[in-house]
């Protein structure tokens, strides 16, 4: 019957190796007989295990990194914690003193009632310590953990980024590793907590008889673990039918929002995307229902249950009372208790299950995320005198089943060239570039640095030779100072240096102008109170910094896309004119401000098709030369059809 | 009609709200009803049995045995019934909330385009709508239908207490006052809290250059790495201390708001038993009480926390029907089937509260089988310009006339079903790429056929099996799609301009994003969309224009020059020198 399994030898393979995660689940999900079963226990046990041992040195380390210099806090927390579970026992003891009191006609019964505000006042200080060593632990967490992750964002291989199913990984471990982490403290919390309920609770019933306290103890098991069996359900299925409610939200937006408002009257299409987002919803609630709502109902119907059972005990007990072998007090002091502590189990019990679960799926995903690789960076002296930088036959692709983007290019900076790269959208110039900045590692093919090959040792060194101006060049929040001497090796910039940059780029000076606290300004509104500067401001400031830096090796990728055309022409004259000790390699559509190029490289289909300068390209007569012919084509078609003035705009010779 | 905010008082709101969930869904709206009367009885209903079991105590257990069992059943209703209420909610969120998230979106079609440009409208209308389904009118809805349930179960309680003793009254009271002290104290905590955003702000903006995509190519190549994660834990320690200093204060304020509380609940107990020992009060009632007093802690807190967050939401409800009160067009007159001649009158428009005119004074025919050309700076109000032949902006003085009729009397479904465009700022919808192309026109019947023989005319080469990219591929990151380039995207949103059959083509800035040689193979496809139709084109790239029949040279809103290419060249002007700069860098050396 069924599918065979995948053969899999558990005594070798099983090595603690993570991608025997999916080899479980794909037992789970073929589980058909009694052989597939065990199959898929021992695997888990095995992997338990195994996740326990060796394997996960590395998330023993963080682990004890998470908690360092707080674990007194925790102890504390833990304690006061527990504490707080003797307060109910402790208000079923005098609420039982008070009745029996009360029935006899004492008069102790006031005196109770102090001590029960004692009580109260307690726990209602236990109850705020906890809450702010809650805070400090938290803290704790986020601080130790998050610099241990960031640490590792910084290390791992660039290309880890690019792959879309690791980077929300990332993403999802950076923004909830404090939570689950907590989660799990909690749930541990809540165990110890509950134990001493109970113990409470077990101590009364085992007064009015111990056969009910054990048949109590057996009547909550099957609610317990109904309702974890429920938040398990919830758990896993949520993330298959959430999307859909992410989606009807977004086809709402289209509908309404000021973006995409216009499209919407101009294609009339409200119609359309309405049915799409009852769709939508309707897949949304279908899921919901299965598997949201359904253990809801059950927990209800649980909590419901246990109560029944509660009062199914207050019957049978009251023989006793009757009989006065039980006292009143007791008794409402028991049936008190179970009304309290029904409510608050079953909602205890979900959070608890959640906060294990979570924590335990979150430890697979922190896992993965430590075993993949690093680059650790060797500290670089010194910035060698850069001779040239040579790519040799280097191919890349982002993944095993997506086809090659760089299909071996070959091409060489020489130092002082200014060099250009050209190609369509979606020729590989991209990619290219975070090549050449030592970002990606080829899949096949050499870099060659001054002439010696690249390797993970010396990457490093092609790192800090490199700088780039990206086209989504990013906007920091920081001093000037601060912004102006990111990634630089060497000694701070001086003011006059920033200030005579600034105005080579901006020569309208509107650029210094901005600048009213010299390098003390600070930039961007996100963080404090900075200049919030325009599009093209921002551009210049990453110019700035690039001309600036020490780095030999300028990759310039449109460079100008946000400036206006004066600030446009000072760019150009800046690499061409200027800095003429630096080797750029600009990246750009617009052709006319590749002519004054030394060499220029045209990427297409993942190879460098031609290279040379502007006048033996258009001499060749190929890619370049009709790329070129064509920009300068609608200059120049009205002048020729008028009558071939040509010369006046000086384009007579092709 | 720019300038303020419109307000709606809270009761009508309130009133008008409560009118909407009852249109929009009746059967619901009574079930809803009844079930919180129904729910708000269990708490007293069970303390009244469980008051009566206590003064049976000496009857024959059989004869209890009713009694038990109407307990267990509501007493365990009472517990349970909030885990059955989140399906009823569900059900209720999927008809009522969802029928009136339909009528958000109706309205949202009906508004005057000028009210997307108002800044003071522009929370009303981004935020408003979303919150009928997805946020705080829902919430106000639901917590303000349990603020009710848990009100009537106040009340019950201090009628049947009243009915042990008057006296009793006085320990709800008190209980009552406790919580409203607390939310003074609340307040204080809130502003506190308040205080703390900026501080975790800073480090999430540092946290984000580290790990987001976008940046951390960038931070890798400056190998600013290490600068940063020092930047972001300085600045999560200052949040940390900062926070911890703070909390102290609020855990001391939230401890005094909690004696409070505990303070009133040990007084009432002492009065309970002082009655109880009086004699005032039996037994099964002071049992009952001990109940009733402890629900009532609950559920006067409970309800305290409800009214605040209904308090705190109220101010959404009165954005959400303040935005259902938006005047709408008033447009009735339809076209007749196709546009011939597009005549602007001397039309103006300033955007609301803008300073000066964005398009001042402009007088002019659009026809047939012409193509116009806008040009100029950025800001000098092209993309004006072309929302006002379009009829998507209504001009503030002045009129735009199609075949004679005003832009502004002419129904939405006529205005539109001749027009076709690519925006400046077209969207990229995050759908699969059929969809991307039908939404230009959702009436037509979808053939695949006909979709690839589009995708083949343009010769746009993106969709095809070589890149793995075909119809029915999802789009955008955000929702688990593929991402596109921008000029990928832009070339979708051409293929949805082109898709749909109009008399009208509007074609703004479409080549932005694209590399010249898919631009140059495009120009020929945009004469060819205009052909036989009224063409606009807007562009900053001169060489566009030498296609077209008229070219406007506009700068501050108004028309410096206009004529043909040629024309404007021989005239030697502004844009001859402009077009002279353009053409200057392909000059050959």
């Amino acid at each position: 019957m069924g599918e065979p399994l995948p053969e899999k030898n558990h005594e070798h393979d099983l090595s603690g190796d993570f991608a025997d995660i999916s080899y479980i689940n794909l037992c789970f999900e073929k589980m058909q007989n009694l052989k597939h079963y065990c199959n898929y226990v021992y695997c888990v046990v095995k992997l338990r295990k195994n996740i326990n041992e060796g394997q996960t040195m590395e998330q023993k380390q963080y682990k004890s990194s998470l908690y360092s210099s707080t674990r007194a806090k925790l102890a504390l927390y833990f304690l006061c914690s527990a504490l707080r579970g003797l307060a109910l026992p402790a208000e079923m003891v005098l609420v039982q003193r008070i009745i029996d009191s009360i029935a006899a006609g004492g008069m102790l019964a006031r005196r109770y009632i102090l001590v029960l505000g004692l009580v109260f006042l307690a726990d209602l200080v236990l109850f705020h310590a906890v809450n702010y060593m809650e805070l400090l632990i938290r803290d704790r967490i986020e601080y130790n953990g998050g610099d241990y992750l960031l640490r590792r964002c910084g290390e791992i291989r660039y290309q880890y980024y690019e792959d879309g199913e690791i980077y929300r990984k990332i993403q999802e471990i950076m923004s909830r590793y404090k939570d689950a982490e907590w989660g799990r403290i909690q749930s541990w919390a809540f165990v110890l907590q509950l134990a001493f309920r109970l113990t409470g609770i077990l101590y009364y019933l085992i007064l009015a008889g111990p056969w009910i306290a054990v048949l109590l103890t057996v009547a909550m098991i099957p609610p317990l673990l109904l309702s974890m069996h429920a938040v398990k359900k919830e758990f896993v299925s949520w993330e298959t039918f959430f999307p859909f409610y992410l989606k009807a939200r977004y086809l709402t937006e289209l509908l309404t929002k000021r973006r995409s408002v216009r499209e919407a009257r101009i294609f009339q299409y409200r119609h359309y995307v309405e049915g799409a987002w009852e769709d939508a919803l309707k897949k949304f609630n279908k899921g919901q229902i299965a598997s949201n709502l359904k253990p809801r109902y059950l927990t209800g119907f649980c909590v419901f249950l246990q109560y029944a059972i509660t009062i199914a005990v207050l019957f049978a007990l009251f023989p006793q009372v009757q009989a006065q072998t039980l006292t009143v007090g007791v008794f409402t002091a028991a049936a008190q208790a179970m009304w309290s502590f029904t409510g608050e189990f079953q909602y205890g019990v979900i959070q608890m299950a959640k906060g294990f679960q979570e924590g335990r799926m979150f430890d697979e995903k922190i896992s993965y995320f430590l075993s993949l690789d690093r680059e650790v960076p060797k500290q670089v002296k010194e910035i060698p005198v850069f001779c040239s930088l040579e790519l040799r036959d280097i191919w890349y692709r982002y993944s095993e089943d997506t086809p090659y983007i760089l299909k071996g290019v070959n091409m060489k900076l020489d130092s002082t060239h200014k060099a250009a790269l050209v190609g369509a959208n979606g020729s590989g110039k991209t990619t290219l570039i975070k090549i050449l900045l030592g970002l990606l590692v080829p899949e096949k093919g050499e870099i060659l640095l001054n002439g010696t090959p690249v390797t993970d040792e010396n990457r490093e060194l092609l790192r800090k030779s490199a700088g780039a101006v990206f086209q989504d060049y990013m906007k920091y929040n920081l001093s000037l100072s601060e912004s102006m001497n990111l990634g630089r090796g060497e000694a701070d910039v001086s003011e006059a240096a920033v200030m005579e940059m600034f105005g080579m780029l901006q020569p309208d000076g509107s650029l210094s102008a901005e600048m009213r606290d010299g390098l003390d300004t600070f930039l961007g509104k996100d963080v404090e109170n900075g200049r919030e500067l325009s599009g093209g401001q921002w551009q210049s400031i990453s110019l700035a910094r690039a001309m600036l830096s020490d780095r030999p090796i300028l990759i310039l990728d449109e460079p100008t896309a946000a400036l206006d055309p004066l600030a446009e022409a000072a760019v150009y004259d800046l690499i061409y004119e200027k800095k003429k000790e630096k080797s750029v390699l600009l990246v750009t559509h617009r052709l006319g401000a590749v002519v004054h190029a030394d060499c220029i490289f045209v990427l297409k289909d993942g190879k460098i098709s031609e290279c040379g300068t502007h006048e033996e390209l258009m001499r060749a007569g190929d890619d370049y030369a009709g790329l070129f012919e064509t920009q300068r084509h609608w200059y120049i078609l009205k002048e020729e059809k008028k009558g071939g003035d040509s010369d006046e705009w000086g384009y007579s010779e092709s | 009609m720019s300038g303020d905010i419109p307000k709606v008082k809270i009761t009508r709101a309130v009133a008008r709200l409560l009118k909407m969930i009852f249109v929009s869904g009746k059967l619901v709206f009574f079930c809803e009803a009844v079930i919180v009367v129904l729910c708000s009885l269990l708490p007293v209903m069970t303390a009244f049995l469980w008051q009566r079991i206590l003064e049976r105590m000496d009857r024959p257990p059989a004869e209890l045995f009713v009694l038990f069992l109407s307990m267990a059943i509501s007493g365990g209703l009472m517990l349970s019934n909030g885990y059955f209420r989140e399906v009823f909610d569900t059900i209720f969120r999927n008809t009522v909330a969802g029928n009136m998230q339909k009528r958000v979106h109706e309205k949202a079609q009906r508004l005057p385009m000028d009210d997307y440009e108002d800044a003071a409208l522009n929370d009303l209308l981004t935020c408003a709508g979303e919150k009928f389904f997805y946020g705080d009118v829902l919430g106000f809805i639901i917590e303000g239908v349990y603020a009710v349930q848990v009100l009537i179960s106040i009340v019950l309680t201090g009628c049947l207490v009243w009915g042990y003793h008057p006296a009793l009254e006085l320990p709800l009271l008190g209980m009552l006052a406790a919580q409203v002290l607390g939310i003074r104290l609340n307040k204080k905590r809130t502003e506190l809290d308040l205080a703390l955003v900026p501080m975790k702000r800073k480090q999430e903006v540092y946290k984000e250059y580290l790990t987001k995509h976008e940046n951390i190519k960038e931070i890798q190549s400056l190998g600013a790495h290490t600068f940063f994660r020092e930047k972001w834990s300085s600045a999560l320690r200052e949040a940390m201390t900062f926070e911890e200093r703070v909390s102290r204060k609020i855990e001391s304020l939230r401890a005094a708001e909690d004696v409070l509380k505990r303070l009133a609940v040990i007084a009432s107990y002492l009065l309970c038993v002082i009655l109880a020992e009086r004699g005032m009060v039996g037994i099964g009632q002071f049992g009952a009480l001990i109940l009733l007093m402890q629900q009532f802690q609950n559920s006067s807190s409970d309800f305290v926390e409800r009214i605040q967050y209904v308090h705190a939401s109220a101010v959404h409800v009165q954005n959400g029907i303040a935005y259902f009160e938006l005047p709408e067009e008033q447009r009735e007159r339809s076209l007749k089937h196709s546009v011939s001649e597009i005549t602007l009158e001397g039309v103006s428009y300033r955007y609301p509260q803008a300073e000066s005119a964005a398009v001042e004074n402009i007088s002019m025919r659009l026809k047939k089988n012409e193509i116009v050309a806008v040009v100029g700076k950025n800001g000098s109000g092209k993309t004006t310009f072309s929302k006002l032949v379009s009829g998507l902006l209504v001009p503030t003085e002045g009129n735009v006339y199609f075949d004679g009729i005003p832009s502004s009397e002419i129904e939405n479904g006529s205005l539109y079903s001749g027009t076709t465009a690519v925006m400046q700022d077209f969207v990229r919808y995050c759908m699969t790429v059929r969809e991307n192309i039908i939404l230009g026109d959702c009436e037509k019947p979808v053939s695949d056929e006909a979709i690839e023989k589009l995708i083949r005319d343009m010769r746009i080469t993106f969709v095809s099996g070589k890149t793995g990219i075909t119809l029915d591929t999802d789009l955008g990151v955000e929702y688990g799609g593929m991402e596109l380039s921008g000029g990928q995207w832009q070339q979708l949103a051409i293929l949805r301009a082109k898709y749909k059959d109009a008399d009208l083509v509007i074609l703004d800035e479409p080549t932005a994003a694209l590399d010249p040689l898919k631009e140059a193979e495009l120009f020929s496809a945009f004469q060819q969309m205009c052909r036989g139709r009224i063409g606009v084109i807007i562009t900053h790239r001169l060489s566009m224009c030498s296609f077209a029949d008229t070219v406007l040279f506009m700068d501050k809103g108004k028309i410096l020059e206009m004529g043909s290419h040629r024309e404007l060249l021989a005239r030697g002007g502004a844009y001859a020198r402009v077009y002279q700069r353009q053409a200057e860098m392909y000059k050959s050396e």
